[in-house]
């Protein structure tokens, strides 16, 4: 039986290498270009591609036993709002502020990691506020971390 | 000596010093506890505090983090039979059941007790053991060091996850994402591909805490799905102690278990998640009666909390003399002492020995702590054992983003975080061990500089690396190291048809 798991890393891994010794071509030469700074990369470059290749083959063969079990759709939800949750906050961190976007992403990983408990949400806003604050609070005045204010600066 | 070690344990035991490893063991502790955090998880989190701390104040907190770390993972592994962290996974085997029969405070008690004396033995043994490999270490060439990091990357390719072919593979993507930024030697700027932000490389900070603690939000979120009821804690431990005549009955058992300890954790890559199992089996095949192991003795708990706790030590012998970690929370020991401007390795013990005595006395001080605040506040944390992770995870997500920020002082570092949480992530669905990638991410760098430096010391010979006598021994172990991780492998891909075709 395939271990499909296997097969798309080992490919990725191939492609990876691939990718590496590709733009090593880029790279700029020195003087010391004959042990240069592509040496080592192309070196690694060639490991990864005959890794990703026993891997896949072992994939394929199914000489290696299947890990965990594959994703349900409910799980893949939730992985992927997690991500895409994290996401926004980072681009939208600048201009709305640090204060705002974090009490909003601890509310939301909070009702994610507690698989949406709507009841109890008013409760995670309220912890997800003051924890925020308190951390802006400790950082911005103790240890003087420019953090960004936003529209509330 | 003498000198430099009353002068570095007085630097140590400054006010400030000893509050911050106390409240570094208590930190450590409770992350050590928890099952899903992690005493990585901690020193990546707390890093961003040492950056206005001077060396030994943040050596001490970061030190505190990693001993109550390891330390504090018998409580969830006794009272919830789960490991806090893989270090205690088979103190779970005996532990959990004399917990049941209602003698958690016994197996607690003797967990405490011989996870502090595994860990003295270790740090006797690198207080003797690290100037002495230095010493030699100082006589390396390049050469030598390249080998030597071979050997650490292969050593914790190998026995780091179930596959080497995926280890190695872990290791090597490690490497790769080191090769963004400048290239050693001559600076050339790699793999930038026009992003301005990479052209310093990826920082090391944000790497670890995507790789090590947002990885765990993006995991916890999957599996809130079946996630039921928490599994519950059994609270009512009765007296924590073991009497003289239990104690007596370990000792040899300890001496043998903080020997493999130990001895596993001067090995690069393989820890106490690999001592504790081995100091079980040490246990169990000698013992007179080896049936009684599972069923709740103490002997189960004794060996695998003393080896654990005596890997720590072991595993700081080969950074403070070779400035190679031993584990995954070396690795990032390293990147702490980098923030700080300095390079471990053997020219530590010549240019700054004081700073090595203090490393030892604040090892000793967190042993200490971590004794008395585990026997004075345990119920205590017992307690945090109930607050749901679900609460915990994004809290922790939150500090992760003001590490990330703070660490270079720029929003990008946010992104990084985010990338390498995915990674992370993938990487644990795909079955690829972390700490790998971790050690190949810190000794790649080192590695390609020294392979560099030696190929245009010798004008491009290879044959040094096998002249040179410690290279030559290295590289000897490199390849054996791979032979036995090739056999391992034949033999377990041999018996996994055979399971299924039963």
């Amino acid at each position: 039986m395939k271990n499909k798991k296997d097969v798309i890393s080992g490919a990725a891994l191939q492609l990876l290498g691939l990718l590496v010794f590709a733009s090593s071509f880029g790279i700029a030469t020195t003087s010391f270009s004959q042990y240069g700074a592509t040496l080592v990369p192309r070196l690694v470059a060639g490991t990864l591609v005959l890794l990703g290749t026993i891997i896949l083959f072992s994939g394929l063969r199914g000489h290696t036993a299947a890990e965990g079990e594959a994703l349900h759709k409910k799980e893949l939800i939730q992985v992927l709002i997690c991500t895409a949750s994290l996401l926004v906050y980072v681009l939208a961190l600048r201009r709305i502020g640090f204060i705002i976007m974090t009490t909003l992403l601890i509310t939301v990983e909070t009702e994610l990691l507690s698989n949406w408990d709507a009841r109890r949400l008013p409760i995670y806003i309220c912890i997800a506020a003051v924890f925020t604050i308190a951390v802006y609070l400790l950082f911005t005045r103790l240890f003087f971390l420019v953090l960004p204010a936003g529209i509330l600066g | 000596m003498l000198e430099s070690l009353m002068r570095g344990a007085a630097d140590a035991l400054g006010g400030m010093n000893i509050l911050l490893t106390i409240a570094g063991t208590a930190i450590g502790i409770v992350f050590g506890a928890i099952p899903g955090l992690t005493p990585a998880m901690a020193i990546a989190l707390c890093l961003p505090m040492t950056f206005k701390l001077d060396v030994i104040s943040s050596m001490c907190l970061l030190i505190g983090l990693y001993l109550g770390g390891v330390s504090g993972g018998l409580i969830s592994a006794i009272l919830l039979r789960i490991p806090g962290t893989p270090g205690s996974l088979a103190t779970t085997f005996d532990g959990h059941p004399m917990a049941n029969r209602g003698e958690a405070g016994k197996a607690l008690a003797a967990g405490i007790i011989f996870s502090f004396l595994g860990g003295l033995f270790s740090i006797i043994i690198l207080l003797f053991a690290a100037p002495a490999l230095a010493d030699l270490a100082v006589m390396f060439t390049p050469f030598d060091y390249f080998s030597v990091i071979l050997f650490s990357l292969t050593m914790m390719a190998s026995m780091a996850g179930k596959s080497m072919a995926k280890g190695l593979a872990s290791g090597m993507l490690g490497m790769c994402f080191a090769f963004v930024g400048a290239a050693p030697v001559d600076g050339v700027p790699r793999y930038t591909f026009g992003i301005v932000d990479l052209n310093g490389g990826f920082q090391f900070l944000p790497v670890m805490i995507g790789v090590f603690a947002v990885s765990q939000v993006i995991l916890a979120a999957e599996q809130s799905v079946k996630t039921g009821r928490e599994a519950t804690v059994i609270s009512n431990v009765g007296r924590v102690r073991i009497t003289w005549k239990e104690f007596k009955g370990q000792i040899t058992n300890f001496i043998r278990s903080s020997i493999i300890g130990t001895m596993i954790g001067i090995l690069p890559g393989i820890g106490g998640g690999t001592a504790n199992l081995l100091a079980y089996t040490a246990a169990k095949s000698s013992s007179k009666d080896p049936d009684k192991f599972g069923t709740g003795v103490l002997d189960g708990i004794v060996a695998p909390e003393t080896a654990n706790n005596a890997a720590i030590g072991g595993a700081m012998i080969p950074l403070l003399s070779l400035g190679i970690p031993g584990d995954a929370v070396t690795a990032i020991l390293i990147g702490a002492f980098m923030i700080q401007g300095i390079s471990p390795g053997p020219m530590l013990f010549s240019t700054q020995p004081n700073l090595l005595y203090s490393i030892f006395t604040a090892l000793i001080l967190a042993n200490i702590s971590m004794i008395i605040l585990e026997f004075l506040f345990l119920k205590g944390f017992i307690k945090v054992l109930n607050v749901p992770k679900y609460i915990l995870l994004p809290l922790i997500l939150a500090i992760c983003v003001v590490g990330a920020i703070g660490s270079n002082n720029r929003l990008f570092d946010v992104f990084v975080i985010l990338f390498f949480g995915v990674i992370g992530y993938l990487m644990n669905k795909f079955g690829y061990p972390l700490p790998p990638m971790v050690i190949g991410f810190i000794l790649g760098p080192m590695m390609e500089l020294n392979l560099r430096r030696a190929l245009i010391y010798s004008k491009g010979s290879i044959s040094p690396f096998f002249t040179n006598p410690v290279s030559c021994v290295m590289l000897v172990l490199t390849a054996l190291s791979i032979a036995l991780s090739v056999i391992r492998t034949f033999r377990k891909e041999r018996s996994v048809p055979d399971e299924q075709s039963e």
